[in-house]
């Protein structure tokens, strides 16, 4: 295997394993998500009947955390729903982690996919 | 349901030492002979029984008027080496023989179910993004809107043909699947009659919308159990610690991949209204995706030459035996 294939395979293992890290930190929000929070903005007007159903419990409720993460880490992404003041009703450190986790999420994913992909492809062209 | 044992050859193993194990007779015995012949039968793979090799499989099937093997067994003196095989058939209830060979198929060909399921449930997840629904949802804000004088007539009916006309766009060919026989139009419309709610129809269909999502949601749940049982089956039945962690590793790339995938869609999807196009792209992009990555970190995995004993690790060899 060439030194290249070795960095890529390094950096695709690498990413992957902070992606599990990163997952598991997720569901360690979705646990501690703020009950006020979502008694106050999952629900109508803010999300409709079908997104209530899609996004409550498993397997599709982390979704909804990703969801109110963003607009506690960001709240001017809540505009559009109505829900950019629900970082009022949550701590402070929750907001900032929120922040943090999906800046450290877009940018570990995106190079995870990219390793993966070319990774892909170089084992295609290898076997 | 076949009548036989899988039996894998052993190192030191002989045929005449494992017929004399299960059948109780020697080669001098006049069923001897009887029996090789049998098991030629049983074992069409086999072209010379002389010959049987050490990890190959023997099927031993119980002689035609003889008493079962296992009677026979506890009367004879047992080589050591050789254990009784398990009998796989012997354990399952016969009211259970069709859930066996059901779960026996999908061990080897789990990816037709998982592979297109999840398109279809993702693709359909993403057509019942938030986006979309609240398309429906606006036209009933719109009729509100003129009910309480904020619009006048034409200004809603231009709003209502706005919302659906994209919502029509967004969702193509999938129009059957959500309205039935009627068009997007013809579906989201005020009740005028009936004595019911004038926002009855629309009301009615963002049920039928939340029916859908409900079936997507439960349609997922038994895809990912149907991938993880098939995954766990084929790590059980590998043959060695290699296979066996080579399978981990690409289940639980593909698991976490998908996660992964499906919470940066949850992200996207939140404020962006999808059209059905993009919802199909979306679905195969993000399973091809978690399928590929699965097969290249199995394929890293094999070429580093690791022999870091994962499944061991995790329990995950006494969790699927």
């Amino acid at each position: 295997m060439s030194l290249a294939f070795n960095i890529l395979a390094g950096t695709f293992v690498i990413t992957l394993l902070a992606l599990m890290g990163n997952l598991l930190l997720i569901f360690i929000m979705h646990v501690l998500m703020p009950r006020k929070v979502l008694d106050t903005y999952f629900k109508e007007p803010h999300f409709s009947s079908t997104e209530i159903t899609m996004f409550t419990g498993f397997p599709l409720g982390y979704m909804r955390t990703a969801m109110f993460m963003r607009a506690l880490g960001f709240p001017s992404s809540g505009k559009r729903r109505g829900v950019e003041g629900a970082y009022k009703l949550a701590p402070v450190w929750y907001c900032k982690v929120s922040k943090y986790l999906i800046v450290f999420f877009i940018i570990n994913f995106s190079i995870l996919i990219l390793s993966g992909v070319i990774g892909y492809v170089y084992m295609l062209m290898y076997e | 349901m076949n009548n036989y044992y899988e039996y894998k050859i052993k190192n030191g193993d002989t045929l005449s030492g494992i017929i004399q194990s299960m059948f109780g007779c020697v080669r001098n015995d006049t069923r001897y002979a009887e029996t090789v012949k049998h098991l030629l039968a049983l074992n069409p793979q086999i072209k010379n029984l002389d010959r049987i090799r050490s990890g190959d499989m023997l099927r031993l099937g119980v002689l035609p008027s003889t008493p079962p093997p296992t009677a026979r067994i506890a009367k004879t003196a047992h080589p050591g080496h050789i254990k009784t095989p398990t009998f796989i058939t012997q354990a399952v209830h016969p009211s259970d023989s069709d859930n066996f060979w059901a779960l026996a198929w999908l061990e080897h060909n789990a990816n037709y179910l998982t592979i297109p399921g999840g398109i279809a449930m993702g693709a359909s997840g993403n057509l019942l993004s938030p986006g979309n629904v609240n398309l429906i949802n606006e036209v009933s804000d719109h009729y509100a809107d003129f009910k309480s004088d904020r619009i006048t007539k034409s200004q809603y009916d231009y709003r209502r043909k706005l919302a659906l006309d994209k919502l029509k766009t967004n969702i193509g060919p999938f129009e059957k699947m959500m309205f039935g026989k009627n068009t997007t139009h013809q579906s989201i419309r005020i009740a005028r009659s009936g004595g019911v709610p004038a926002t009855a129809h629309i009301a009615k269909h963002a049920d039928r919308l939340k029916n859908i999502a409900a079936i997507s949601k439960s349609g997922g749940i038994v895809l990912a159990g149907v991938g993880l049982t098939a995954a766990c089956m084929q790590i059980a039945s590998a043959t060695d610690a290699q296979e066996k962690n080579e399978i981990f590793v690409e289940t639980i790339t593909s698991t976490g991949v998908g996660v992964g995938l499906g919470f940066a869609v949850g992200l996207f999807l939140i404020s962006n209204p999808i059209g059905w196009g993009a919802a199909i792209v979306l679905a195969v992009g993000s399973t091809a995706t978690s399928y590929g990555l699965g097969k290249f970190t199995r394929f890293v995995y094999t070429q580093s030459g690791t022999k870091i004993d994962l499944v061991s690790g995790a329990g995950v060899n006494r969790l699927c035996q």
